[in-house]
């Protein structure tokens, strides 16, 4: 995902299961934008609205981080 | 009877089903040497059988509503029914960072049981946040803090009462809110004493703390009196809902007068308790007290329903995320179950069957200390010269769940005794005989019950006084 245009990482390895970034465009908006594209991600993060949460869990598959990965790019576009 | 721990029955390299996986991206790369543990965690090792005789036999050393008669008064121990787990898994997939466009039927639910438990507690506005009771009452008091703060008056108001046989959550509230504490005597009819409520109030006092029906299970009857004189006086009435269940659809505390209620939803609104919960301690409060709710608020714009974060007055969040929601589905469930007449019918089948035990238990020998037509529950002495905990412990030797003991404090031996209506007559009768019965059993069978239970009779002193809390390996 930082290797997307409008997205840089908040803080650096290592992290577990989730990691926020901070996006070009606003976390609701984001965050509503993928709902609509059948993905839920980029949760709220206290006191900086461009911040949003990510994670990814034992069930997800190659495919579905790599959707994700396209459906972000469409949004931040 | 010993009864190992899943870690004592464990045996270096035993194992039950091997899953079958993709090979795992190397943990060293990922989060580097430094971070990984350097021996792996103790964990039990059993086969597969070991573990389900384990936890199986650990869930039939129980006692529940499923398997006993439960009349633990003041704690409305009713039947959970079945359907209602069913309706909260529909739920379980649901994250609480979702968008809430994408969530509009459970806030929909949410929006739908405030507007429930502002109807049928007379009040205007409902937060779902609180925990549970205890919980639910500090977000009250908070709430009127807050009240007191906006005008100016919380310098002054230090004092909240609370009548002698009030739920020790009460004053414990009282006291985690910065308040002193003010006790208010009951009269000889176990009802607040006006005159004694008179002399305490004034304006160093915040709020008066009620429960209604009260801990003996009476209706306070000069009610409307008592709210009167607390608002002459500027004092807020908090309505501690433990007890609803006896009153739900018949008498509202709004139309009484109480200015801020918590419920049990895990009580009165058949959500599990304890193991089985969480709980779920919703507040209502009057129009004047709404602008200080927790964040977030569930509101209904046009079709829509939002979380509203925008309340400047609000005394804060009290709990993570919009409360115990699960638990919310379960209580939607029994309102919209039994509807309107159905929650009163099962107020009124409360009042009826804790009036029948009572009288039952009165003809087998039993002191009924304010013997006069009761609410949902009923306060109970055994005979001159037998202890409430032998009683309670002769109980289980019976297979009943005991009632609250030693409880309200203002009785001497208190066998506090709550059947809720979900009881069948025969199950009533059936402990009114084992009441009976233990009356008849010699002294020191009843001083050394139970006998069959997995441990015996505990010493509650050394297991406050020195518990053990720890496992070590043998």
């Amino acid at each position: 995902l930082i290797q997307l245009p409008g997205v840089k990482p908040l803080t650096r390895p290592p992290f577990f299961t989730e990691f926020a970034l901070l996006l070009s465009k606003p976390q609701g908006e984001i965050r509503e934008a993928l709902a609509r594209r059948g993905i839920h991600a980029a949760a709220p993060v206290p006191f900086d609205p461009h911040l949003a949460l990510f994670s990814a869990t034992e069930i997800h598959t190659e495919e579905d981080l790599l959707s994700l990965r396209e459906a972000l790019r469409e949004v931040l576009g | 009877m010993s009864f190992p721990l899943i870690f004592e029955r464990s045996r270096p390299g035993r194992r039950g089903f091997r899953p079958t996986h993709e090979p795992l991206p190397e943990a060293e790369a990922l989060f580097g040497a430094e971070h990984l543990r350097k021996r792996p965690p103790r964990l039990p090792e059993v086969d597969e059988l070991t573990l389900v005789r384990h936890y199986t036999l650990l869930s039939h050393r129980q006692a529940g509503v499923d398997t006993t008669f439960y009349p633990l008064g003041s704690c409305t121990m009713k039947y959970n029914p079945k359907a209602y787990e069913e309706a909260a898994w529909l739920f379980a997939h649901l994250h609480p960072y979702q968008d809430p466009k994408t969530a509009q039927g459970a806030l929909e639910l949410m929006w739908e049981l405030q507007t429930y438990l502002a109807e049928i507690t007379g009040m205007d506005a409902v937060t779902l946040q609180p925990a549970a009771g205890a919980h639910g009452e500090l977000t009250g008091i908070l709430i009127i803090r807050a009240y007191h703060k906006d005008r100016g008056e919380d310098k002054a108001r230090r004092v909240v009462l609370v009548p002698d046989s009030a739920h020790g959550s009460n004053p414990a509230t009282a006291s985690m809110a910065g308040y002193q504490v003010r006790e208010v005597a009951s009269g000889p009819d176990g009802e607040v004493d006006l005159e004694a409520l008179k002399r305490e109030l004034g304006p160093h006092v915040a709020a008066i703390m009620l429960t209604n029906p009260n801990t003996l299970g009476l209706f306070e009857q000069r009610i409307l009196e008592v709210s009167r004189l607390a608002h002459e006086a500027g004092v807020q009435l908090y309505y501690d809902g433990a007890n609803l269940n006896a009153i739900m659809g018949w008498a509202r505390p709004g139309d009484m007068g109480f200015d801020v209620v918590h419920l049990n939803l895990h009580k009165t609104f058949a959500v599990p308790h304890g193991g089985g919960g969480p709980g779920s301690g919703p507040v209502g409060v009057k129009r004047h007290l709404e602008p200080y709710l927790p964040v977030p608020t569930v509101k209904k714009e046009g079709e829509e329903f939002l979380l509203d974060f925008d309340r400047p007055k609000s005394i804060g969040r009290v709990r993570s995320f919009y409360g115990s929601f699960l638990a919310l589905v379960r209580a939607w469930m029994y309102i919209r179950m039994l509807g309107g007449e159905g929650l009163r019918q099962s107020a009124a089948l409360a009042v009826l069957n804790a009036n029948y035990l009572r009288l039952l238990l009165k003809e087998k020998g039993y002191r009924i200390p304010y013997d006069r037509l009761s609410m949902h529950e009923f306060v109970a002495q055994p005979p001159e010269g037998f202890k409430a905990l032998d009683i309670a412990k002769g109980l289980i030797e019976l297979g009943f769940h005991p009632p609250t003991v030693y409880f309200p404090l203002i009785v001497k031996e208190a066998l506090m005794i709550e059947p809720t209506e979900t009881e069948a007559k025969e199950t009533l009768e059936a402990f009114a005989e084992a009441m009976g019965e233990l009356l008849e059993k010699p002294k020191d069978w009843l001083e050394n019950a139970p006998y069959s239970t997995p441990v015996r009779r505990l010493d509650e002193v050394q297991a406050n006084r020195a518990p053990k809390l720890t496992h070590f390996e043998p």
